[in-house]
């Protein structure tokens, strides 16, 4: 009725492993409620600091994406030079999730952004804009 | 005596393990996917800068040139298999180490006159070479 200590080899392995949860983010969530209401031709530089505050590149650290430009993982930033005429707002969110077994470990990396993008004229008008959300998308 | 080579066994096979610190996979997302046909619905001396905002929204990169914006638009996936042999008690020296990376992205490049008109556009798609897993 002895039992193999082999069988409890998957009990010990089991409790050798463990997982890897990270969540991080970087930059301010855009004000969405606001994009409505810029209106091309009508809404001013202004009103568009206003509703959304500093824009990237001149309030944010951008510690982490610079780390990814780095690593030749990202293109750079939006802009690399602060223009006039455009204001560019992102929130960057990521995950990590890892599963580390003796023999056989996974980790995911994911990356996604908001951003906004507007461009005004010289009259400090909106000229167009665009949004793309994409932290709804994280793993 | 069938226990203890049975405990031989597990300790031969516990320290096989330790010693084959195994394989690692990591897979790296990075970016928003680009629509299937991203650049479908583009069409040159017509589309503006505010229809290629409101169809893909911003791009990721925004280059200025002496004559006209570039839109970069870019979505990178890495995958990164490593099988490692590890002596895993006295000085973690490695055995042995095999690593593979592969890395494809999908990148669109949209040029636009002084007046906001496509004048140019370069479209790739790499990341569905890759394994999805």
């Amino acid at each position: 009725m002895r039992r193999s200590p082999l069988l409890l080899l998957p009990l010990v392995l089991l409790g050798l492993s463990g997982c890897v949860l990270v969540d991080f983010s970087e930059g301010q969530i855009v004000a969405v409620d606001h994009i409505p209401d810029i209106v091309p031709g009508k809404t001013t530089k202004k009103e568009v600091l206003d509703w959304f505050g500093a824009p990237q590149g001149l309030a944010d650290a951008s510690f982490f994406e610079n780390y990814l430009v780095d690593q030749e993982l990202a293109p750079g930033p939006v802009v690399t030079l602060p223009f006039a005429d455009v204001l560019v707002y992102r929130f960057t969110k990521g995950t990590v999730r890892g599963l580390i077994t003796i023999v056989w470990n996974y980790g995911r990396f994911d990356i996604k952004s908001d951003t906004l993008t507007v461009f005004f004229d010289d009259k400090d008008v909106v000229l167009y804009y665009g949004y793309r959300k994409g932290t709804d998308d994280l793993f | 005596m069938t226990c203890s080579r049975a405990a031989l066994r597990l300790a031969a096979v516990l320290a096989c393990a330790w010693l084959a610190t195994g394989c690692i996979l990591v897979r790296t997302y990075l970016g928003n996917e680009l629509p299937p046909a991203a650049d479908g619905g583009i069409v040159l001396g017509k589309t503006t800068k505010a229809d290629v905002l409101r169809d893909l929204g911003p791009p990721d990169r925004l280059v200025r040139q002496y004559d006209g914006d570039v839109f970069v638009y870019a979505y990178i996936r890495r995958n990164e298999s490593t099988l490692e042999l590890e002596e895993p008690v006295f000085t973690h020296a490695t055995l042995f180490e095999y690593t593979r990376v592969t890395e494809r992205s999908d990148r669109m490049v949209v040029l636009f006159d002084r007046g906001g008109i496509v004048t140019g556009v370069g479209f790739r798609r790499g990341t569905e070479q890759l394994e999805p897993f």
